[in-house]
C-alpha cells in the first residue's frame, strides 16, 4: 500500500485507498468512535440525516441574490420580484428560486471576519471555532467523522468540482487523512472504478481474496488502526463500484438534464441528489469563478439563472421524494460582495453583511432571519457568524453541539465555536 | 533620362493632442454623456435613476436641476437628430423621451415596461424619426420618436441583446448579443437576413458567458459598420482585450481590427466620431485600469492615449471639439468596509473630463 499525502491530483483508486490509509490518525468502523464520545457514537450511528452543500466559490452577491436593495444607492440594476413567502423579495434573477421561497429559509444578517479567500474559505469551511491549536475539519469532513458513512457504505464525504478530482486530505485536519473528500473532477468517476472486461468476475474474486489475505499479513505486522483503516477504505471502493450507475449519464432522464441545466453547476448538482440519494452523508458541489470586482452585474446574469435553475431544481426534488425530511441543504460562499460598485463595475470583497440560504431537514421553511440596513451596508439586527450556522445546522441534522465534542488524544474539542449558539429561529 | 523623381510627400500630418481643461464633479456613478445637438447641454444618465444635466453654453458648465422618471440605472440616453427629444432606458425597462431639456423639462411620452428588465441599449435613426431598444428580455422593439408609437417588435431572441443600432437609410438594423453574434433584420417586416459570428467576443467559462460585442455604430453614411467591445480571456472578473472591429457594409467583411490594450483594460465601453477626423474612444477594464483614446479610421493603434483616469465609461464630443469623458474616482475598489473621516461608507462616483484638442503638433506621416 502506498502511502500519498499529496492533495489534489490526477487519481485512480488505488491512489485514493492509498491516500485515505497514509493518514489515518484515528479509525474506527463505520467511522465511528475514536474521537468521539462513545455514547455520541452509538446515537449517531442511528443518525439517517446527510448534507448537500452548494459552494459558490469567490463569494455570490447578496444583494443581486437573497438580499436585493432596488432604487438604492448600492442595489444595482436589477429589480427585486416577489416570493411565496409574502412580504419577502428576493433578486430577479432567481424566479424560481422565489417559487421555492416556502421551503427555504434565509439568513440576511451574516457577519463574518476575514475579506480573504485564501483564509477567509477556510475559515468558514471550518465554522471558524476558537483557536485550540489544531487544524478544525471542513464541514464535510467533520461530518463525515461526526456521523461516519450511512449504511450504504458510500464515502461518507464526496466533493463535486469542476476540474480534476483527487483526494483531499487536507479538509479532514487533525482528524486524519481518512476523512478527507472524495472530490469527483468534473463529476466524473475515479478512473479504473468499472472492473475492466478483461478480467472476469472469477478472476476478480480470486484477486480480493488475496487481497485480504495480503491484508491480514499486513495487519499482523501494524497497529490496529492503520489495519481498521486498511479495510475500511476498501470497503469504501468497494462499495463505490458497485454504485457505478451513478456515473451513467446514459440512465440520466432528459428532463431532469433540462430541469438541473446543462452547465457544470446543473450536471453536477444533479449528480449530487444522486450521490445524495443512493447514500453519500455530505456532498459538496462546488462552482468557481464567483470573484466578480469586474463586471459583476453582467457576470451575475450569467451566473445566477444557473443557480437558481439547479438550486430550484434540487428543491422541487427533494420535497417531492421526502428527502427534505432527512437532507440539509446549504447555499453559500466565503462571503459576499460590496455594496459600493468599483470603477470596474464589480463588487469587491464583504464579510460584513452578507446572506446564507438553507433548506430541508431540520430548518423551519419560510424563514427569514435578520435584515441589513436600508443601503445594505451593515447588518441591522442580531449578526451571525459562521459559529452559528455551524451549531444550527448541527442541531438540524440531529447533534447538540453545546456538549458533543470531539477527542484529540486526551484533548476534548468542541465540534463549533464554544461562544456561539444556535439560530432557533432557523429551527423547525 | 532625368533621374526619377520621388513621390510628393503628403503635407504634414496634424494629430491633436487633447489637453484637460477642467473636471467636473459629480456625486454618482454614470453610465452615458451626451451633447445636445445645439451643444447647449450635456447630459448623463447613471446609477441613481436620474438623468443629470449641465448647462454648457457659459464659462464653467453648471448642473441644472434632475430629470426624473426612471426607477432603474439610466443605462443609455441619446438625443434626437434635428429634434428636441432626449431619450433614455433604464435597467427596470422603461423607456422615456424627455423634451425641452435646456430648460423647463417636460415628458413627452414615456413606458413603463418597454421591456422586462434592462434595456442594454438604444439606437436612433440618423433622421431621428425612429428610435431602436433591445434588452435582457431577449426582444428588439422599434418606436416611432415622435409619440412612442410601437413600430415593430422582434421576440424570442436566441439569447440577450447586448447592442443595436439602425442603418442610416432605416432599410435593416443590426444587434449584437451575449455570443458575439451580430445579427441583421429587415425593417419594417423584421425578417432576418442572417447572423455572422464576430471572431473572439464571446468567452465561457465556470458557468460563465462572458459577451464581448457590446457597441455597434454605424458610419460613413452606412457603408462600415463598427463593432466594438471586447475580447474576453477570462469570466469572474473584467478580463479582456478592449477590441474594435471596422467591417465593410454589407459584406460584412472585417476591414481592419484595433486591439486597444492588454487583457486588463477590458472592454470598449463607448465611441464618439470627432469632426477632426477620428474616434474617440474610452475603455474600462480591472479597477483602476482606464484608457481616453484617440484612433483615426484604418489604424491599429491609437495616436492619443491617456491612462490617468481611472475605469472610463462614457465619451461625448461637443460641436466645438471638446471631448468629455465620464470616468471612475480614483481607488474605487478595495475589500471590506471603507470609511471616510466621519465613518461613513464611502461611495464612488464619476467626475467628467474635459478635454480640449484646439492644441496640435505637427507630425510627418510614417
Amino acid at each position: 500500500m502506498s502511502h500519498c499525502s499529496s492533495h489534489e491530483h490526477d487519481w485512480s483508486r488505488r491512489r485514493m485507498l492509498g491516500a485515505m490509509a497514509g493518514g489515518v490518525g484515528a479509525a474506527g468502523a463505520g467511522g465511528l468512535g475514536g474521537l468521539l464520545q462513545p455514547v455520541l457514537a452509538e446515537e449517531m450511528a442511528r443518525n439517517d440525516k446527510q448534507i448537500l452543500l452548494i459552494w459558490l466559490d469567490g463569494g455570490m452577491s447578496q444583494l443581486e441574490s437573497w438580499d436585493p436593495k432596488p432604487n438604492t444607492p448600492f442595489g444595482g440594476p436589477f429589480r427585486s420580484i416577489p416570493t411565496t413567502l409574502p412580504g419577502v423579495h428576493i433578486s430577479e434573477l432567481m424566479p424560481k428560486l422565489a417559487r421555492q421561497m416556502k421551503r427555504l429559509a434565509v439568513v440576511r444578517s451574516m457577519k463574518t471576519e476575514d475579506a480573504n479567500h485564501s483564509s477567509g474559505v477556510p475559515k468558514i469551511m471550518r465554522g471558524q471555532p476558537r483557536n485550540r491549536g489544531v487544524t478544525y475539519p471542513f464541514f464535510g469532513s467533520a461530518v463525515a467523522k461526526l456521523l461516519g458513512p450511512t449504511d450504504s457504505g458510500l464515502p461518507p464525504y464526496v466533493w463535486v468540482k469542476p476540474g480534476n478530482g483527487g483526494f483531499i486530505a487536507k479538509h479532514a485536519g487533525f482528524l486524519g487523512a481518512r476523512y478527507g473528500a472524495l472530490a469527483l473532477g468534473d463529476g466524473k468517476p475515479p478512473p479504473n472504478l468499472v472492473r475492466p472486461d478483461s478480467i472476469s468476475s472469477d478472476a476478480d474474486r480470486i484477486r480480493q481474496e488475496l487481497r485480504e489475505r495480503l491484508n491480514r499479513q499486513f495487519a499482523n505486522r501494524r497497529r490496529g488502526v492503520f489495519n481498521e483503516a486498511n479495510s475500511y477504505v476498501y470497503d469504501v471502493a468497494q462499495t463505490l463500484m458497485k454504485h457505478v450507475e451513478l456515473f451513467d449519464e446514459t440512465k440520466i432522464l432528459d428532463s431532469d438534464r433540462q430541469r438541473y441545466g446543462t452547465h457544470d453547476l446543473g450536471r453536477h448538482t444533479l449528480l449530487a441528489r444522486g450521490l445524495i440519494e443512493a447514500g453519500v452523508r455530505f456532498v459538496q458541489v462546488t462552482s468557481y469563478g464567483w470573484d466578480t470586482h469586474g463586471d459583476n452585474f453582467n457576470s451575475h446574469a450569467s451566473r445566477m439563472p444557473k443557480v437558481d435553475q439547479s438550486v430550484s431544481a434540487l428543491i422541487e426534488d427533494l420535497f417531492d421524494r421526502g428527502l427534505d425530511e432527512r437532507v440539509l441543504v446549504v447555499v453559500m460562499a466565503e462571503f459576499g460582495r460590496t455594496p459600493r460598485i468599483n470603477g470596474s463595475v464589480g463588487r469587491d470583497h464583504w464579510p460584513n453583511a452578507w446572506s446564507v440560504a438553507m433548506s430541508g431537514c431540520g430548518i423551519r421553511p419560510g424563514t427569514v432571519v435578520g435584515e441589513t440596513l436600508a443601503d445594505g451596508t451593515d447588518v441591522k439586527t442580531t449578526p451571525y457568524d459562521i459559529g452559528h450556522m455551524f451549531h444550527t445546522w448541527y442541531s438540524a441534522i440531529g447533534l447538540d453541539s453545546a456538549t458533543a465534542e470531539y477527542r484529540n488524544g486526551t484533548q476534548p474539542l468542541p465540534i463549533a465555536h464554544d461562544d456561539m449558539h444556535k439560530v432557533d429561529e432557523l429551527l423547525s | 533620362m532625368p533621374p526619377p523623381q520621388p513621390p510628393p510627400q503628403p503635407p504634414p500630418q496634424q494629430l491633436p493632442k487633447p489637453r484637460e481643461l477642467l473636471k467636473l464633479d459629480c456625486d454618482r456613478q454614470l453610465m452615458t454623456v451626451r451633447f445636445s445637438a445645439c451643444g447647449r447641454m450635456l447630459v448623463a444618465g447613471g446609477y441613481d435613476a436620474s438623468i443629470r444635466r449641465w448647462q454648457w453654453d457659459v464659462e464653467k458648465p453648471v448642473e441644472l436641476d434632475r430629470v426624473s422618471g426612471h426607477r432603474g440605472w439610466v443605462s443609455w440616453v441619446e438625443f434626437q437628430p434635428g429634434g428636441e427629444l432626449l431619450f433614455s432606458v433604464d435597467t427596470w425597462g422603461r423607456l422615456q423621451a424627455t423634451r425641452g431639456i435646456a430648460g423647463a423639462t417636460e415628458l413627452a411620452w414615456h413606458h413603463d415596461t418597454a421591456h422586462d428588465g434592462w434595456i442594454r441599449s438604444l439606437s436612433v435613426s440618423d433622421d431621428g424619426q425612429v428610435l431602436v431598444t433591445a434588452g435582457r428580455d431577449r426582444a428588439i422593439r422599434v418606436w416611432s420618436a415622435s409619440d412612442g408609437k410601437l413600430l415593430h417588435e422582434l421576440l424570442d431572441q436566441p439569447t440577450e441583446v447586448f447592442a443595436v443600432a439602425i442603418h442610416p437609410d432605416k432599410s435593416l438594423l443590426v444587434t449584437g448579443d451575449l455570443f458575439g453574434v451580430l445579427r441583421r433584420f429587415e425593417l419594417p417586416g423584421g425578417k432576418c437576413l442572417g447572423e455572422t459570428p464576430v471572431e473572439k467576443m464571446h468567452y465561457y467559462e465556470r458557468i460563465q458567458d462572458v459577451g464581448g460585442l457590446r457597441l455597434l455604430r454605424f458610419h460613413d453614411k452606412g457603408r462600415v459598420l463598427i463593432c466594438a467591445g471586447g475580447e474576453p480571456q477570462k469570466t469572474g472578473r473584467a478580463i479582456a482585450i478592449p477590441t474594435i472591429h471596422w467591417l465593410k457594409w454589407p459584406n460584412l467583411k472585417v476591414e481592419h481590427t484595433a486591439r486597444l490594450g492588454a487583457q486588463n483594460h477590458g472592454f470598449v465601453f463607448d465611441l464618439a466620431w470627432h469632426s477632426g477626423g477620428y474616434w474617440a474612444v474610452v475603455t474600462s477594464g480591472q479597477p483602476g485600469n482606464g484608457q481616453f483614446l484617440l484612433l483615426e479610421p484604418g489604424a491599429e493603434k491609437p495616436f492619443f492615449t491617456s491612462t490617468k483616469m481611472s475605469n472610463c465609461h462614457s465619451v461625448a464630443v461637443h460641436s466645438d471639439g471638446r471631448i468629455v469623458v465620464s470616468a471612475s474616482n480614483r481607488n474605487s475598489q478595495g475589500n471590506g468596509a471603507v470609511r471616510d473621516k466621519m465613518g461613513g461608507y464611502v461611495a464612488n462616483y464619476s467626475p467628467l473630463h474635459v478635454f480640449a484638442v484646439s492644441d496640435v503638433e505637427e507630425k510627418s506621416p510614417g
